[in-house]
């Protein structure tokens, strides 16, 4: 099986190989020593590795944002809009473009003296005007938005397609009987499509894991300081930059780790509630729903 | 959307209110890169008066991008020949197999989605920079290539189970077609769509792609790919606001090209998976 090989070679083989390597003092041209779990004591003592764990959890806040914003739009497009399919067309835009350029659009747009401020200036609003990618206060919720903007036209795609998997009669049988907008959605679509909204939410959560680099590295190359940096563009920068690889290593190994242990407690969490829901209200679509988000 | 019903103003009109937030960067983007020096410096925020191409001329120049747009092409088509031929097989013989072990290995292939580029990049990169083969633009393809093979094994799987039915396949067997003959006759022909969805989305991931481009390619500057070129070029102190703008603008060219070719056959694959 070529599959097996190749990804048994290039990812798993490397991934156990650094994982190994990560109890040495890593020298890769040179001879590396046996220093056991010095590079962990390392990790987790060194203040700068909390700051993006911090970051990385800040990230994580932006979920409900990245998974009920294109449920909704989802929703919206998916009868009585004029050329829904346009629609849809034009928000999947930013998500074909590489995250690479992407990023270096809105780092001209968005810089001190950047258009975007240019134009709040030319219309008055001076006062709303920031140093959006270079102050600490600013850069993280810049990011979430950012990674919103790009990623929303493939969830809005996703749950389009999950939508139309559930037969339409349903919610002509809402509709007769006197159904709002909002309690056809909360009632009939999102039960209906929970599995898609659990798929679409663990993607994320891999995403902003793994995904964040090309973002990182170009919108704010992790400042102002390490204000926004994540894990993978910091193990990059140890590595590639300054050298560190056996700590590199460490910190990949927690990475790993990480992405695994995430999703566990968000099912383990979900798992909760929806017991907790069923204690207290058996049956109810209600807690399904929450649950899932 | 049904067919025969109103036309909803309100929430056409949210539509659009959404669709603009994602072209006005666009338009600001276009404006800021093809305006004079001086007609942005006069006033930067104000509606564009005086246009040039030399910004965009300049970025082209600067940062080798007509080469770098040959480079990126071409590791995106070795990244797409990698990924399909082996996930499409895999694909297919998960889809025959059903035993346990069969199911496990497929698990752990597309659980391989997981593992974070880095983790499996530097080890690579180590071995690469021994035997002095960084920089090397059909290595970079091939690991964008297995990069996507859990997603695209799993992409597939999905679509076997739901064109390739237990008949189809029991009833080729009976005919004494062998493995090979029912995948080349029988599975890469039905699979067509899928391979080209497949094949956009890892076109258009490898085209944009950073993270492999920038560790293995870095010391390279001749084999640079696209978005490796434009941010280089874009993270240098020297260039101004109109530079980066132009850098970008250049850069996306292209990748609107190919979404715009690729578009149709996505929304085939998609179609085909989504159908029950």
């Amino acid at each position: 099986m070529p599959a097996l090989i190749l990804e048994g070679v290039i990812l798993f083989l490397p991934l156990a190989y650094i994982a190994f390597r990560s109890f040495y003092d890593w020298q890769p041209s040179g001879v590396s020593e046996f220093i056991g779990f010095e590079n962990y004591a390392f990790v987790f003592t060194d203040p700068e590795f909390w700051e993006i764990v911090r970051n990385q959890v800040f990230y994580l806040l932006g979920l409900p944002l990245w998974v009920i914003s294109p449920l909704l739009a989802a929703y919206l497009l998916k009868d009585k809009v004029w050329n829904a399919p346009l629609f849809r067309l034009i928000y999947l835009l930013p998500a074909v473009m590489s995250p690479a350029i992407v990023g270096l659009v809105f780092r001209s747009l968005l810089a001190t003296d950047g258009t975007f401020n240019a134009v709040l200036d030319h219309i008055g609003l001076e006062w709303l005007s920031q140093p959006w990618l270079t102050d600490a206060a600013f850069v993280k919720p810049v990011v979430i938005i950012m990674v919103l903007w790009a990623g929303f036209g493939t969830g809005v795609l996703i749950f389009t397609l999950a939508f139309a998997a559930i037969p339409e009669d349903i919610f002509e049988a809402a509709r007769l009987d006197g159904a709002r907008f909002w309690q056809e959605f909360y009632y009939i679509a999102i039960p209906g499509i929970k599995n898609t909204i659990v798929l679409w939410t663990m993607f994320q959560i891999v995403a902003i894991f793994l995904f964040m680099f090309g973002w990182i590295y170009v919108l704010t190359g992790g400042g102002p300081g390490l204000a926004s940096a994540t894990m993978d563009f910091s193990i990059y920068q140890q590595f590639i930059r300054f050298g560190f690889y056996g700590t590199a290593a460490a910190q990949t190994v927690v990475l790993v780790l990480s992405i695994i242990a995430v999703p566990l407690v968000g099912l383990l969490l979900m798992w909760a509630v929806r017991l907790i829901g069923q204690v207290f209200k058996p049956s109810s679509h209600k807690h399904s729903a929450g649950a899932a988000q | 959307m049904s067919v025969g019903q109103k036309i909803s103003v309100s929430r056409t009109g949210l539509a659009i209110a959404i669709a603009l937030l994602f072209i006005v960067p666009f338009l600001f983007l276009i404006g800021t890169a093809l305006r004079t020096p001086a007609d942005f410096a006069a006033n930067p925020g104000g509606i564009p008066r005086a246009f040039t191409l030399d910004n965009m001329k300049e970025a082209w120049v600067d940062a080798k991008l007509g080469r770098a747009l040959i480079v990126t092409f071409v590791v995106a088509c070795v990244a797409c020949f990698v990924c399909v031929s082996v996930s499409i097989a895999a694909a297919f013989w998960f889809r025959l197999k059903s035993s346990r072990t069969s199911k496990i290995v497929r698990y752990i292939l597309i659980a391989g989605y997981t593992i974070p580029t880095i983790a499996w990049l530097l080890p690579v990169f180590v071995l690469l920079a021994r035997s002095h083969l960084t920089g090397n633009i059909m290595i970079a393809g091939v690991l964008n290539g297995v990069a996507s093979v859990p997603f695209a094994i799993y992409f597939f799987y999905t679509y076997f189970l739901q064109v390739l039915t237990q008949d189809m396949l029991d009833a080729s067997a009976l005919d004494g077609a062998t493995v090979l003959r029912r995948f080349r006759y029988i599975a890469v022909p039905m699979a067509r769509p899928a391979i080209a969805s497949v094949v956009a989305l890892v076109f258009v991931w490898t085209f944009g792609e950073l993270l492999i481009a920038a560790t293995i390619l870095q010391s390279a500057p001749g084999s640079y790919t696209l978005p490796l070129a434009a941010t280089t070029l874009a993270t240098k102190e020297s260039v101004n606001l109109q530079g980066q703008a132009a850098a970008a603008l250049v850069s996306l060219m292209p990748v609107l090209f190919i979404f715009a070719l690729a578009q149709k056959s996505l929304a085939k694959g998609f179609e085909g998976l989504s159908k029950k």
